[in-house]
């Protein structure tokens, strides 16, 4: 069976860059079919996504987040599943191309550093608590990765527009509004899962770590991120402010989430270290 | 031996004839029955349908005598209207057979518009297809062929970016105030100046149902008459800069020689419009709104000539569609002359049937009498049989062609009506 995983590792990626690739025609292109393929490909890639996942959590015997690398595999397939879920209820399929090249990078980078834990591992990684705990806090950064795509689009569409261009992106992506909306709808769900993530963190902290800091780097950063977020969401609803301001708060979410996925998860912190 | 129908269109379009001419060969919505009538009654015309535009005075025929048509047609357009006499006979063309099917799909698609793939075309082809129905000179081959130019043309809007985009400065401005708003219903739009221009804005915003529209004018006179003819909401000249700060909208479209939007005076109150920003669009020459508008955090401001590289931009990008449109265009043409070439080939089999049918008729009358009544059954049975044989190979493989479309020309049809010398049956179809 581990060389299947490791088979299925390696098509990943390429199924999310062709996916990719065929939303990138659809926008650029402006060609219907390619639209209608595009969606296709990407379910087939989502189940193929899925099977992996059990296959890893079922021969492994444990729930894959147990490295930052697995954990990002499990965050492309939330974000590539809360993307088909948005193109399943807007209609809309031009934002597709935007988030799914997102999706590649973390699955490419995932399976380029393939690892996971074998042998021996703290049995809490197969409690439900923790399932919970990992579940909330990754649904939790995947919406807020979302948020900040969606910001990013704002920022584009608002510069193309203020700017006299009408080309491409004018042309194909969705109004400024709708855009806004999806990039706060996104961090209010992100903000839900994330404020679950932590409140059930807590709760482990007595079986799971040995020494737990609330000052640990990792925690920080997520706290960070959170505030970020709960900012966007207080800017639209309370404040009022301009819908820049708030695509480029979630921007600035989306590099503090990217930094503690990486440097803080792999140099800085033991907290979340399970080996 | 029948004389060969085909279809036909002959007319005159703005491409080749300027509006001086067209406008002396258009024909009304009230003379067009009479004309229809009177056409039809034209020789070696079967069937005939007029599609008169303001762009376009268009025939289209099934017709014997194909060679004489064109000169035909212009001596019956003549005794409509005796200018076009004056007119310079090459400003008229006339196209027949597939060419003749291929301009008509090309027409409904918008492709042959002045404004390539206008969308009014298709309506304008649909109804000049109903009124010759209503009179009755529409008939089985120009039914088909407009249900299929009409299909054409629905397909090349829906499978192309032809009719899409933009292409009046008026319909620009709305469909940027559609890029920023979702939903128009809740937004509010201020138009400044009640002239022309300002009219159009507000019909093309009204369309979008935009929720409130205000209007304004230095005339209060003018925007009351405007107001009244389009249901719209009237803001006293004098104080409608205090009302700006709610307005998502603000188009000026006035003539004044000077600003009446500045930076100083109102830049403060245009700025603060919370999440969305404020869609400022002047289409006034000389300018409404001072340029340093531009440069305020969360206001976007577009001009003319911004509107006007929106249109071009659109236009530009139908043109690159014609390839894909004229594919479309194709496949139908093909798909109708299939459909042609299988009410050639039915008539033909009911007719070598007949033929052979009639010929063992009267083979058999001729010994009658001179056997018995069960010699005669007997020879009935044989002559039937034969004639089952002989038929049953051609038979088949005409029926194979028709349902197939392929392998069998008109003129293979002529060739076979010949060699058994059948008549036309098109006509008991």
């Amino acid at each position: 069976m581990e060389g299947i995983i490791k088979l299925l590792n390696v098509v990943l990626p390429v199924l999310y860059f062709y996916t990719t690739y065929l939303y990138a025609i659809f926008f650029f292109r402006e060609q219907q079919p390619a639209g209608q393929k595009a969606t296709r490909m990407l379910h087939t890639t989502i189940a193929i996504h899925i099977v992996e996942i059990i296959l890893r959590g079922v021969y492994y015997r444990h729930f894959p987040v147990a490295t930052v690398w697995e954990a990002f595999s499990v965050i492309a397939l939330a974000v590539a599943l809360i993307y088909a879920y948005v193109e399943y209820r807007s209609g809309n399929k031009t934002t597709g191309y935007y988030i799914l090249i997102f999706v590649f990078f973390i699955q490419l980078f995932s399976s380029a550093f393939f690892d996971t834990l074998k042998g021996e591992f703290p049995p809490f990684l197969t409690s439900s608590l923790f399932i919970f705990h990992v579940s909330s806090a990754i649904l939790g950064y995947s919406s807020f990765i979302i948020s900040a795509i969606y910001g990013l689009m704002y920022l584009m569409l608002f510069h193309e527009i203020k700017q006299s261009h009408f080309g491409i992106i004018y042309r194909r992506l969705p109004s400024l509004e709708e855009l806004s909306e999806m990039n706060v709808r996104a961090a209010n769900i992100g903000l839900f899962f994330l404020t679950l993530a932590i409140i059930l963190g807590l709760g482990l902290t007595g079986q799971v770590y040995v020494s737990f800091s609330p000052f640990d780097a990792k925690a920080i950063i997520t706290y960070i991120a959170w505030f970020i977020y709960a900012l966007v969401v207080y800017g639209k609803v309370k404040a009022r402010w301009p819908g820049r301001v708030m695509a480029l708060l979630s921007l600035g979410g989306l590099a503090v989430i990217l930094f503690s996925m990486l440097v803080v998860n792999l140099f800085m912190s033991n907290f979340h270290e399970f080996k | 031996m029948d004389v060969p129908s085909e279809i036909i269109a002959f007319g005159i379009s703005h491409h080749v004839a300027p509006v001086e001419i067209r406008e002396r060969v258009a024909i009304t919505d009230n003379e067009l029955p009479e004309v229809l009538r009177r056409l039809a009654e034209e020789p070696g015309i079967h069937e005939a349908v007029i599609l008169s535009t303001c762009n376009r005075t268009e025939i289209y025929a099934f017709a014997s005598e194909v060679h004489r048509q064109r000169q035909q047609l212009l001596a019956f357009l003549t005794t409509f209207r005796p200018d076009v006499a004056d007119a310079n006979e090459n400003v008229f063309y006339f196209y027949e057979g597939r060419e003749a099917v291929t301009h008509l799909f090309k027409v409904a698609a918008g492709m042959d518009s002045m404004i390539i793939g206008e969308a009014q075309i298709l309506g304008q082809v649909k109804d000049a297809f109903y009124q010759a129905q209503e009179v009755g000179t529409a008939g089985t081959v120009l039914n088909k062929l407009f249900l299929f130019a009409i299909a054409a043309g629905k397909r090349v809007r829906a499978e192309t970016a032809l009719g899409r985009g933009a292409i009046s400065v008026a319909s620009a401005a709305v469909e940027l105030t559609q890029k920023i708003f979702r939903d128009l219903t809740r937004r509010k739009a201020l138009i400044i100046g009640a002239g022309e221009t300002g009219m159009l804005v507000a019909r093309h915003l009204q369309e979008k149902n935009v929720g409130e529209i205000y209007v304004t004018n230095r005339t209060a006179e003018r925007a009351e008459k405007l107001a009244q003819q389009l249901r719209l909401r009237v803001l006293p000249w004098e104080s409608f800069y205090d009302r700006l700060a709610e307005m998502d909208i603000v188009i000026g479209a006035t003539r004044a020689p000077h600003y009446i939007l500045t930076v100083e005076e109102h830049g403060e109150r245009i700025s603060h419009h919370g999440s969305d920003p404020r869609l400022l669009i002047d289409i006034a020459v000389p300018r409404d709104f001072e340029e340093g508008l531009k440069k305020m955090p969360n206001v976007i401001l577009q001009d003319i000539d911004d509107l006007q590289g929106i249109v071009a931009t659109n236009l530009e990008r139908r043109r690159q569609e014609i390839p894909a449109a004229s594919r479309i265009v194709d496949e139908e043409v093909e798909k109708f002359q299939q459909w042609r070439q299988s009410l050639q080939v039915k008539p033909t089999i009911i007719a070598l049937q007949k033929r052979l049918q009639a010929l063992r008729e009267a083979e058999l009358e001729k010994f009658k009498h001179r056997v018995s009544d069960a010699e005669y059954a007997h020879l009935e049975r044989i002559t039937q049989n034969l004639i089952n044989k002989i038929l049953h190979l051609p038979l088949v493989k005409l029926r194979e062609y028709s349902n197939n479309g392929g392998g069998l020309n008109l003129t293979r049809i002529d060739v076979i009506k010949e060699i058994f010398g059948l008549e036309d049956t098109r006509n008991e179809e």
